[in-house]
């Protein structure tokens, strides 16, 4: 990754042209308004879908509670492009929607607005949030609830006076992501006529052919993320507090009368029915229209091909990522910290930007191969890695390594340094502190970051485009086959395939089972 | 844990025979058209000729990189894009060569095909104005310059400048009409723009028909109306049976047209093989295929469109060069970004 960043780094030092200059003026303000705008509302109600939700199921009893949670992690299956297609037609002027729109508000709703692109996001990434503050408050110690509940502090009290100061640190963390896959969003924002630094980066890039000018505003697109992390640390980096005792009680969840479970059940079966029964009944909808064309035998083996990087990328993110924090927990400096917040570089720029940087970086591996097997076999090798499943599946690591150190590393901060310290203490090397004590307390920090990346890879789309070998297909780029060309409802039939495996992942990843309790 | 990684491991072996196919006979074939008809096209050569046919699919400009950094070793045989400024583009970076074959310099007209034989267009696609019929009169519309008029003011949709059919259309102007009349032609659309621009093309003739009209004129191609009346929603027919299509320029410059298109990379490895493919794309089996399933119109003049363009009349087209359209594109986007074109 900071071989890749070198070129990218670079760049400042080179004059700026004309162009810079133009796109500056004409759409620099524009993109900065929009940016901060889509960032500040999805953040926003992101959070709050994903937070609220992730209370409700995780301190509260009420019937269909395992089966509701485990449904809230699904939208994070449709990709935000999919979900803005569905939108717009479900949206459509005809549509009874607009018509009581139209009665009560004096107006339509516009489904291509920047309102709706808020929303539509924050309905489809609001699972990031979800799933990484549960997992923090499945390893929540009773004792602090009960404290308050015997205090007779109120429901909404104890969500806003002691529930929100607990979860900051994963809340905002898990923000942090949703953030960033805005930021390198082009799919929905450019559908929706909506200048952003994409727009800018693709511009300069394919329109003027300057790739130096697409990776400045690649590097305004750093400063922004930097911004938005340097405010992660100042919120949520306050206090820092972690367990001194392995006694760690589990949460006894709270009951609720019949009413205030169907006021649970109106709001989360209502976000749940927005953000994918809605899609997901269109697509059937779709697909029930185009099934006897749209079917072809490459389902089958996209569905192989799929499910096979989505988890081998997934595993290696998962080894790494517990690698990169456990060096930046042991040594919490500022370069340690900056360099390991780079990884988010990554996940921040468009796709298409990593496919390049990557397409160069296997470009001089491949030079270097063949030095070495001229030199050794006398043999030019010629492309040996280049086009082959490693580039994919090197670049899955790179652009998605962001998300498994986000929700492993809030539960670092979480589980503290006692019991490690306590491990060398007891004369216990690095390696086996880290698979006999580490690994067991990150076990749920780890189920969500496989999800994360698993459902993320099935999704992925523009590297997978680019840098796929012959007739490689995953369901993703199945689907958006179509959608290129208009013609979404052709897709339906994978995208759905698509929402069914990546339900499959979560379930299984998921799925309750024994728990080995800390310190067995 | 064990049985993960055992699956994960049975699965990265699948997935190795996967991407490996043997290589006797075979053109690689690197594409941005995402049509099923191309893929019926490739499995009939196959049949014919034992030619195996690799395919990646993905935007022709990353593919343009992809071939530039794989350099000499290439794997590329023939490079196919929607869009002729593309083929133009990797023409002048070097990594298209010329086809040798009479056989396809006979099935194509001249006007779809490269000067110096470096590619072939395949097919073709007008970029019309369509009229919402109910509140235009056709005998209202003339020319792309025309839609500047006071008459169009608010009632003209027309999709984001980072869409590459616009930037093309705008790009055959330059050449046309000068840098000067272009930029006072888009600024003038841009005035006149019933909205921001958003959507695609399909969703400005969706915009015109709608019970809340958002405009009444719309720059868009033709085949996407073809699918749209033949679509399996009766949402999207209702819609296209409201919208009426109009060639304009046909005084002038001619109506502008998109063609898509493929040259053999100078790296191929497989020449013949790729040569042969064109060939057969070429052929009057193969164009009636792309005038039949798509709504595209045949470069080769022996094939007839399908009935829908028939219906719709000839036409005139643009005959601008296309090495001009090319080496306008970025003109045309500093033009676009100029007049606040979103």
């Amino acid at each position: 990754m900071l071989i890749a960043l070198i070129p990218v780094l670079f760049v400042v030092f080179t004059p700026a042209s004309d162009e810079y200059q133009l796109l500056v003026e004409t759409r620099l303000q524009t993109s900065i308004v929009n940016t901060v705008v889509l960032l500040g509302g999805v953040g926003l109600l992101s959070a709050l879908f994903g937070s609220t939700a992730a209370w409700l199921v995780s301190i509260y009893e009420f019937k269909g509670r395992k089966l509701l949670s485990w449904l809230l992690m699904l939208p994070l299956a449709i990709p935000s492009y999919i979900l803005a297609y569905v939108f717009v037609d479900v949206l459509r002027f005809s549509s009874p929607i607009q018509t009581v729109s139209y009665s009560l508000l004096g107006r339509y709703l516009n489904p291509m607005s920047l309102t709706s692109a808020i929303v539509l996001f924050s309905l489809g990434l609001y699972p990031y949030v979800y799933v990484v503050v549960r997992s923090f408050l499945s390893r929540q110690s009773a004792t602090m609830f009960d404290a308050a509940r015997l205090f007779g502090v109120k429901r909404v009290k104890l969500f806003v006076g002691y529930g929100l100061p607990l979860m900051r640190a994963s809340i905002i963390s898990s923000v942090v992501l949703v953030l960033m896959e805005v930021l390198s969003d082009y799919g929905l924002v450019d559908y929706f006529g909506i200048v952003t630094f994409t727009t800018l980066i693709f511009g300069s890039w394919f329109r003027f052919r300057q790739i130096t000018t697409a990776l400045r505003f690649s590097l305004w697109l750093l400063v922004i993320v930097f911004v938005v992390l340097g405010a992660e640390r100042l919120f949520s980096n306050k206090k820092r507090f972690a367990y001194a005792t392995t006694k760690v009680r589990s949460l006894r969840r709270m009951r609720l009368t019949s009413a205030q479970q169907t006021g649970v059940w109106i709001y989360l079966g209502g976000l749940l029915l927005i953000a994918f029964v809605i899609p997901l009944i269109q697509l059937f909808i779709w697909a029930s229209q185009t099934y006897s064309i749209s079917i072809n035998p490459n389902l089958g083996q996209a569905v192989l091909a799929t499910l096979a990087v989505a988890l081998l990328a997934g595993f290696s993110i998962l080894v790494l990522t517990i690698i990169l924090a456990n060096v930046g927990r042991n040594r919490p400096k500022l370069m340690e910290t900056i360099l390991l917040r780079i990884t988010l570089f990554g996940y921040s720029v468009p796709g298409a930007v990593v496919a390049v940087i990557m397409l160069l970086l296997f470009q001089r591996l491949d030079a270097a191969v063949d030095v070495v097997a001229m030199s050794v076999f006398g043999l030019p090798r010629g492309l040996f890695l280049s086009g082959t499943i490693l580039m994919l599946l090197s670049a899955y690591v790179v652009r998605f390594m962001a998300i498994g150190y986000q929700s492993i590393e809030s539960n670092y901060q979480k589980i503290g340094t006692n019991f490690t310290n306590a491990s060398y203490l007891l004369g216990k090397g690095k390696l086996a502190t880290l698979w006999l004590v580490d690994v067991p307390m990150l076990l749920p920090g780890m189920a969500s970051a496989m999800i994360l990346v698993t459902i993320d890879i099935i999704k992925e789309l523009p590297l997978t485009l680019v840098l796929r070998p012959f007739n490689f297909n995953t369901l993703a780029t199945l689907t958006f086959r179509y959608a290129a060309e208009e013609q979404v409802a052709m897709g339906a039939v994978a995208a759905l395939i698509m929402i069914l495996l990546s339900s499959v992942v979560i379930y299984v990843i998921s799925r309750p089972r024994k728990d080995p309790r800390y310190g067995r | 844990m064990k049985p993960i990684i055992s699956t994960v491991f049975v699965l990265f072996i699948a997935l190795f025979l996967v991407a490996c196919q043997s290589d006797d006979q075979v053109v690689n074939l690197y594409t941005s058209r995402h049509y099923d008809i191309d893929q019926e096209l490739y499995d009939l050569f196959t049949e014919e000729t034992g030619i195996q046919v690799n395919i990646i699919q993905a935007g022709g400009d990353v593919l343009i990189e992809r071939i530039l950094s794989e350099g000499e070793n290439s794997p590329a045989d023939l490079f196919m894009t929607v869009n002729v400024s593309l083929l133009e583009e990797a023409k002048a970076r070097g990594i298209l060569q010329p086809f040798d074959s009479n056989t396809i310099v006979d099935n194509v007209d001249q006007d779809f095909i490269d000067p110096d034989n470096f590619y072939t267009g395949l097919s073709m696609r007008a970029r019309i104005i369509a009229y919402h019929k109910d509140r235009v009169q056709p005998s209202e519309l003339s020319t792309y310059e025309a839609l500047t008029e006071p008459q169009w003011r608010g009632r003209l949709l027309l999709r984001s400048s980072s869409n590459m059919y616009n930037q093309n259309m705008v790009a055959a102007f330059v050449p046309l009409l000068g840098e000067a009349d272009t930029r006072s032609m888009i600024q003038g659309w841009v005035n006149n723009f019933a909205r921001d621009p958003q959507g695609n093309d399909r969703d400005q003739a969706r915009a015109m028909a709608a019970t809340n009209p958002e405009g009444d004129v719309a720059i868009l191609n033709t085949y996407y109306l073809g699918l749209m009346l033949t679509s399996s929603d009766p949402a999207d027919v209702a819609v296209a049976e409201q919208i009426g299509v109009f060639f304009p320029n046909q005084a002038t410059t001619g109506t502008h047209i998109n063609v898509s298109g493929a040259g053999i990379t100078s790296t191929s490895k497989n020449v013949a093989a790729a040569t042969q493919l064109l060939e057969f794309l070429t052929s009057e089996r193969a164009q009636a295929v792309f005038a039949g399933g798509n709504f595209e119109y045949p470069v080769n003049p022996r094939v007839e469109p399908t009935q829908f363009l028939q219906d719709l009349g000839p036409f005139n087209h643009q005959t601008v060069p296309f090495s001009q359209i090319s080496q306008s594109m970025e003109t045309a986007y500093r033009l676009m970004l100029e007049v606040d074109w979103t």
